[in-house]
């Protein structure tokens, strides 16, 4: 199997799959179309194959018809192919050379059959079976001349007009004709007997491949790029080569003969210049050959140094659009970004796409799609990438001008995205281009997402502030308010006693004054009367003394100023306040007292407390009963005991024995007159004391006050008044 | 030898109370007893009469008695007046404004009968 069986295998292998695959990808029109151009390849191939494989004279005439006749077809369905892709009508001209190449392709089989197409087969170089142009031969080849050069002017000036992909595809459609139809063309010569072997049959194959990558991929291999790329390295080493040549046939020269020592330094030298002459060639690349290139580490650095230097959200923007637009010269940038409450894309920075709106809310799962998807991508590889309900976002974008999306996403959350208009240069966006822009989506979002946390915060302290100080403002008020309205307590209290206090003191005078005028001459009854009366103020003086002492009690206005006191004298004292009571009750009564140090005590308080506890022990005493009163030093406390041996107080209602306005319902039975608030006014002021109380009783039996008061004495406590 | 005469000026805006007090004071041999009903009098009363003491209310219409006393020690006639308040205010702060303000001392009338004020009074002056 020679060459030339195996390119044609080659040739006739690329058609088939490849114009298979392409109709397989996305039956269109366009790839319909495509697909005829390659089964016509196919054909001419396969009939070369068995032509060239061919071992007599009759099979390999046979295979040669077949062969001149399917290549007449060829010109014609790269023709069709060339105008659907081109978007250009079969109308006009374009029609007419459309008809005459079909026309001609037909002919051929007539023709062929009249044996005008191949004159004879002979032996031609190594070719044992070669064909000699017959005299219709010359129209097919013309007709495929005319038609493919006709085809080429029409790229050449869709490629002048066009820009972005488009452009970059008709330039590899370009590249690949040339290289499909001159390597075709070498075919051509032997028929005329010029001693030209075609060398080039195996090129037509990459005219498909060529056809194939550009209709199906939208963002292409940069062919400066990679021509860039590699003459960059082959002029890095052909100097190391020339240089390292040349030193060597100097060292030769110069001692005649070969040093490994001499050979493995200049090896060492080569290695170490190597990449610095690449950097040199590279920059001398970038300056005078090849413009709107740029050194993606140098650009990614650059960035990664701004956006490092700076926490705020709209130098950030400022940096990354500086830098895209350095690097690619997009004609507009803009950056959204995501708003994770309200689902949409916030429009925060534009350079010039002309938007309307400041948010957008992306159809369907496009959001998600970008999240996942986390790479750049041109607007076009979307399209064909997502469903019908995502186009309409798709759509809104390219009539933007958009061409290529950056979504910025940390893991999988969104930050935004980076949409970039067409370069200025018309180039595409090409696979190095996306690396980069990957890795600028990535240190863009980080960056973005920390100033927008940063801001967040910034904010957040900003409305603390403000909040704390109108916190501060109302709790000021409130305090304010309080202080009035505690004020205002105090003046009521003040007032209201003072507006009881005044007609009970005018009753009370003005029964003095009864007393004695009518001392010497009223009757025992009058008398009596008088002195009830008495009582019956007294009692109300009493009750309004006692609710101006809840009322300090309750408001913390009691003042405690102690003093150092015999609180056995005290005891004794009021004890001898009551015998006359105790007397007419035929109480027994008993008293005991230790010897006491002077305690610290506010005398009224106290006093006042044990007066309470006597009155109640006498009131509620049976006639005849025990009345003890002792005082013991227990530890560091002194313990004031009075036991009465009285009507007790029923179990279930020793709870409440301390409550406001409380009486044992045998008191209340017992003695209808009494206000209920002697012991809970007694039980504060002690506790006030420092000291506590505890009551033990049983009904029908007797009750026993115990006072606890420290011997250290009472704290002093500032207040508005002690007890009345 | 003739009786020393002690001028008091009762200034009590409740007549009863006046009435009562006025007529236990009048009966003390030596006592000149005059009234005022209101702060106003008090103040007037006390200027031209320029008492020995001054038995003043506190709650009283026209002028209340600390503004009285205020008025009366800030003035050269009557800076030198001993004043006792009587009044059914209680509070510790009233007793100290009082006091601050000039009064020798302070009285709660309803924890009194009219005999132990008037005795208080006797006591003051010395009779």
């Amino acid at each position: 199997m020679n060459y030339f069986v195996v390119s044609a295998l080659v040739n006739f292998a690329t058609s088939i799959m490849l114009g298979v695959f392409v109709v397989f990808k996305k039956r269109s029109s366009l790839n319909f179309k495509f697909a005829l151009f390659c089964v016509s390849v196919a054909v001419w191939s396969a009939a070369y194959f068995f032509w060239q494989s061919s071992g007599d004279i009759g099979g390999a005439f046979f295979w040669l018809t077949i062969l001149s006749v399917a290549s007449s077809f060829i010109p014609v369905c790269y023709f069709l192919f060339s105008l659907a892709f081109l978007s250009l009508e079969v109308v006009g001209v374009n029609k007419i050379i459309m008809w005459i190449g079909l026309i001609i392709a037909l002919s051929t089989i007539p023709m062929s059959i009249q044996g005008m197409l191949i004159a004879g087969i002979d032996k031609k170089l190594f070719f044992e079976y070669w064909p000699t142009a017959g005299s219709y031969y010359w129209v097919t080849l013309a007709t495929f001349l005319s038609i493919v050069g006709y085809t080429i002017v029409l790229f050449y000036r869709s490629y002048k007009k066009e820009v972005g992909y488009k452009k970059q595809q008709i330039l590899l459609l370009l590249l690949g004709t040339g290289f499909g139809f001159i390597g075709g063309i070498t075919n051509f010569p032997l028929w005329y007997d010029i001693p030209l072997p075609p060398y080039g049959n195996i090129l037509v194959s990459l005219y498909v491949a060529f056809t194939t990558y550009a209709i199906l991929k939208h963002h292409l291999l940069d062919i400066k790029l990679v021509a860039r790329r590699y003459s960059v390295y082959l002029a890095s080493l052909a100097t190391i080569l020339v240089v390292a040549g040349g030193l060597r046939f100097l060292f030769l020269a110069i001692f005649k003969q070969n040093n490994i020592f001499f050979d493995i330094t200049i090896l060492m030298v080569s290695l170490t210049i190597a990449p610095f002459l690449k950097d040199y060639y590279y920059h001398f690349a970038n300056q005078y050959l090849f413009s709107s290139l740029y050194d993606p580490q140098e650009i990614i650095t650059h960035l990664s140094d701004k956006l490092r230097s700076t926490i705020e959200v709209k130098k950030i923007f400022q940096h990354i659009t500086a830098t895209l637009t350095r690097a690619f010269h997009a004609k507009n940038i803009a950056i959204l970004l995501f708003v994770e409450k309200k689902k949409y894309y916030e429009l925060r920075f534009n350079t010039g796409f002309p938007l309307t709106t400041k948010t957008m809310k992306l159809d369907g799962d496009l959001h998600s799609f970008f999240v996942a998807h986390d790479e750049p991508i041109a607007l076009n590889d979307l399209q064909s990438m997502i469903d019908r309900s995502q186009q309409g976002t798709v759509k809104i974008l390219k009539n933007l001008g958009v061409e290529f999306i950056n979504p910025l996403n940390i893991k999988d959350k969104a930050v935004g995205l980076i949409l970039m208009a067409r370069k200025e240069s018309g180039d595409t966006y090409n696979d190095e281009d996306s690396k980069v822009l990957s890795v600028i989506g990535t240190q863009a979002a980080i960056a973005l997402e920390n100033a927008l946390l940063f801001e967040e915060t910034k904010k957040f302290t900003v409305t603390l502030k403000k909040e704390v100080a109108q916190a501060t403002e109302e709790l000021r008020d409130k305090n304010e308010k309080l202080e009035k309205l505690d004020q205002m307590k105090t003046e009521f209290v003040s007032v209201a006693s003072h507006q009881l206090r005044t007609p009970l003191t005018a009753t009370k005078w003005a029964l003095e004054y009864l007393r004695d005028s009518l001392e010497s001459h009223a009757t025992t009854e009058e008398k009596e009367s008088l002195s009830e009366l008495s009582v019956v103020n007294a009692k109300l003086i009493k009750l309004v003394n006692e609710l101006l002492n809840i009322s300090r009690i309750e408001e913390g206005r009691v003042r405690i100023d102690p003093k150092p006191v015999d609180l056995v004298r005290m005891v004794k004292t009021n004890v001898k306040e009551f015998m006359p009571l105790a007397r007419q009750q035929k109480l027994k009564v008993r008293e005991q007292y230790d010897e006491l140090p002077m305690i610290a005590l506010d005398e009224a308080v106290i006093s006042k407390a044990v007066a309470n506890f006597l009155s109640n022990a006498i009131k509620y005493n049976k006639i005849g009963g025990g009345l003890e009163v002792s005082i013991q030093k227990s530890g560091k406390n002194a313990v004031l005991t009075i036991r009465d041996e009285g009507i007790g107080i029923p179990k279930k209602e020793m709870n409440n024995l301390f409550q406001k306005f409380y009486r044992a319902s045998n008191a209340v039975s017992s003695h209808t007159e009494g206000t209920g608030l002697g012991l809970y006014i007694a039980k504060n002021a002690i506790e006030l004391s420092g000291g506590s109380l505890k009551v033990d009783s049983v009904e029908g039996q007797g009750t026993t006050i115990i006072m606890t008061l420290p011997l250290i004495g009472s704290k002093k406590i500032e207040g508005e008044k002690s007890l009345t | 030898m003739a009786e020393k005469t002690y001028k008091i000026v009762l200034a009590e805006d409740d007549h009863i109370l006046s009435k009562y007090l006025s007529s236990k004071l009048k009966e003390v041999p030596g006592f000149e007893v005059y009234t005022a009903m209101d702060g106003d009098e008090a103040e007037q009363k006390t200027h031209e009469v320029v008492p020995d003491l001054l038995l003043l209310d506190v709650i009283m219409p026209k002028k209340n008695g600390f503004e009285v006393l205020e008025n009366l020690k800030s003035d050269e006639k009557t800076k030198n007046v001993a004043v006792i308040v009587l009044s059914n205010l209680g509070q510790e702060s009233d007793v100290t404004k009082a006091k601050e303000l000039g009064a020798a001392d302070y009285f709660v009338k309803v924890d009194f009968e009219v005999k132990d004020i008037v005795d208080k009074v006797k006591q003051f002056l010395g009779v």
